[in-house]
């Protein structure tokens, strides 16, 4: 799927698992686990902070699944934490209202095709030993070590086939994501600030826009923020869309614009930046292409 | 008025002398749609709202004046220095706008209402499946009316359903749809916009017929407990739909001490056939006007696979779309109203795919 990252397309997936449905696959719900939180944070026995994107629960197997989901590889100092991670964090942490006794911690990278040697290469670096799942198409399938438990193992070793494009809307948008996918996500808050007739600034929009921003890492906060910001900035600039004012620290849309005209302007505005996405990816290739090739 | 007997007696007078002046007159068949207009039928129009009463009246621009009555969920709603209906509102969710003027005067008082900006109240949307539902709720059928109007009808290489219009009234109303339905060629309009309900309690009867807009108008019959009734059984009907959305389907936060619990799942409104152009269908569902009153930006993920940003310029609530040829999927946002789904869906049976379903996760919502 293009034109949103593959972070925000992992999270989207990895929540599907968990939702009942017919149409989508639901193995995790089948299975009797539930998706407990959406951008966990918690700090280990060291004071370290351990930050996966879900936790999903599973009563009857007595196993927490922490899933982080990556676009590009992964950190070895993210990952050496969360290889020590152990049952006892979780229960001193207090981040589950699972039973205590027994409970058995499983954690899975999720990648996709594009990312998966670079997540391959760390763990072969680092010997993590953590679960690597890659999403390839519309089929998501462990690819090295082993889950603790049986039926997590059975499961992902087997894979799990998509018949339909994976859904996109449980999880809203991360730093990776491309402008334009970005804009397309916050433009229902224009609308409604615009309708309301209402200042707003860029964290206005980001508490609205993202629900589980507060539990991002602090980088990924500042990451989106700045981009946020650069979007309206480069909106306000451009001759062409003129509908957004400039209140010092704070936004307004021209109460003058009429709904429709608004809803052109913005989606004229991700065109435009959608154009210039594509622009920069051929660009990229043709820098590739040009490259000497060494005999 | 000053309390629920005396409007009681108030729609029973209307009732009984409108349905013997029926009796006496004889109107030629093209004539009945005109005069229907101007006929003074017991009729109630059920409002679907999001705001307490005091909170309506408080954002209300229009020139109706509420006039309490001896019970504190029951209004006399004046305009002109004339008393223009009775509005109960001992549903919360659901209000019934109770009418004995013309119908046309009840027309342009409701629109003027619903259509007000930020009024937030709302038709309830009986689509087309709802309808058949509702005629469920008498022993027999007693007529209904078709609408379809093809809104789509410029998308390039779409199969041609031609605009369609039907009113029928007869017992056999209900054995006429089923066999409308197996016709190939015009099942995909046999969107119902009203179905006759004859409907019988314990001490009377009432012929109903009720539009998709929610109005129930007694077009005969001698027992207005009967028209109570109906209205009642409408009303549990449609609040345990918008419930069954608002509860299981829509997205839900709570903030937790390390993360954030999500509840929340999509609906899916599923096509009979393809949508043949999906730039077009968007651009005509997201064009921010009547009926589907929604704003959306687009982006295309796939070729035929689009996602849709959009706001409820009813109620300012938020939704997403994934739109593929074959169906919608709908996500509909924290603090959004269910009657969104309802709107799209009965407005797209009507004018795209009277076959279309809306799903849930593994069950049919209606």
């Amino acid at each position: 799927m293009k034109g949103l990252s593959e972070h925000t397309l992992l999270v989207n997936a990895a929540i599907c698992l968990t939702r009942k449905s017919e149409e989508f696959p639901s193995p995790l719900f089948d299975m009797g686990y539930q998706l407990e939180c959406i951008g966990l944070k918690f700090s280990n026995r060291d004071g370290e902070t351990i930050n996966p994107d879900l936790s999903i629960k599973g009563d009857l197997h007595g196993t927490l699944l922490l899933v982080d989901c990556k676009s590009g590889g992964v950190k070895h100092l993210q990952a050496a934490r969360y290889a020590r991670l152990t049952a006892e964090d979780i229960v001193s942490a207090n981040v589950t209202s699972m039973d205590s006794a027994n409970l058995v911690l499983d954690i899975a990278f999720f990648g996709t095709g594009k990312n998966r040697e670079k997540l391959i290469e760390a763990d072969n670096r680092g010997q993590y030993g953590i679960p690597i799942v890659i999403l390839d198409k519309l089929l998501l399938k462990k690819d090295v070590h082993q889950f603790k438990t049986q039926e997590l193992e059975a499961l992902f070793d087997k894979g799990v086939t998509f018949r339909k494009r994976i859904p996109t809307s449980f999880y809203p948008f991360s730093a990776d994501d491309p402008p334009s996918y970005i804009l397309n996500e916050i433009a229902p808050f224009l609308c409604i600030m615009h309708l309301q007739n209402e200042e707003f600034s860029e964290d206005d929009i980001l508490q609205k826009a993202h629900p589980f921003l507060d539990y991002s890492d602090d980088d990924e906060k500042a990451s989106l923020k700045g981009r946020i910001g650069n979007l309206l900035s480069s909106m306000q600039k451009d001759q062409d869309y003129r509908f957004l004012l400039d209140k010092q620290k704070k936004w307004k849309i021209d109460p003058e614009i009429s709904s429709k005209n608004l809803k052109s302007a913005i989606q004229k505005f991700i065109e435009k930046l959608e154009k210039s996405e594509r622009d920069t990816r051929l660009s990229d290739f043709e820098a590739f292409q040009k490259t000497p090739i060494l005999t | 008025m000053g309390n629920r007997r005396h409007l009681r007696e108030v729609l029973l007078a209307n009732l009984l002398s409108e349905a013997k002046s029926e009796e006496e007159g004889e109107v030629e068949y093209e004539e009945e749609e005109q005069a229907e207009q101007h006929r003074k039928r017991t009729k109630s129009q059920i409002l679907e709202t999001n705001v307490s009463f005091d909170e309506y009246v408080r954002r209300s621009k229009a020139n109706f004046d509420y006039i309490k009555t001896d019970d504190s969920t029951l209004w006399n709603i004046r305009y002109s220095d004339g008393i223009i209906g009775y509005l109960d509102i001992s549903n919360p969710r659901l209000w019934i706008f109770h009418s004995i003027g013309p119908a046309e005067d009840m027309n342009e008082q409701i629109k003027q209402i619903v259509s007000e900006d930020g009024s937030m109240l709302d038709f309830p949307w009986l689509s087309s499946t709802s309808l058949e539902r509702i005629g469920g709720f008498g022993k027999v059928g007693a007529g209904f009316n078709l609408k379809y109007r093809n809104r789509f009808e410029d998308l390039k290489g779409e199969r041609s359903v031609e605009d369609m219009t039907m009113r029928f009234w007869g017992s056999a109303a209900f054995e006429l749809i089923e066999h409308i339905k197996k016709n190939e060629r015009i099942k995909d309009g046999l969107s119902l916009s009203g179905i006759g309900v004859m409907y019988e309690i314990e001490n009377g009867y009432v012929k109903e017929e009720i539009s998709s807009g929610g109005r129930v108008m007694v077009m005969r019959g001698d027992s207005i407990d009967g028209h109570f009734s109906i209205i009642s059984k409408i009303q549990t009907y449609y609040q345990n739909v918008l419930n069954l959305i608002e509860s299981e389907y829509r997205f839900s936060y709570r903030r937790l001490p390390h993360g954030v619990a999500f509840r929340g799942n999509m609906l899916r409104i599923v096509f009979n056939r393809d949508i043949p152009d999906l730039e077009a269908f968007v651009e005509n569902v997201f064009s921010t006007t009547l009926p589907f009153r929604l704003w959306g930006v687009a982006k295309n993920l796939e070729s035929d696979f689009v996602k849709v940003k959009a706001v409820d310029l009813h109620s300012k609530g938020r939704l997403d779309f994934e739109i593929e040829p074959t169906e919608l999927r709908i996500y509909l946002h924290e603090g959004a109203c269910g009657n969104v789904i309802t709107r799209l869906f009965t407005n797209l049976q009507s004018s795209f795919d009277a076959q279309s379903k809306l799903i849930g996760n593994d069950e049919r919502i209606v």
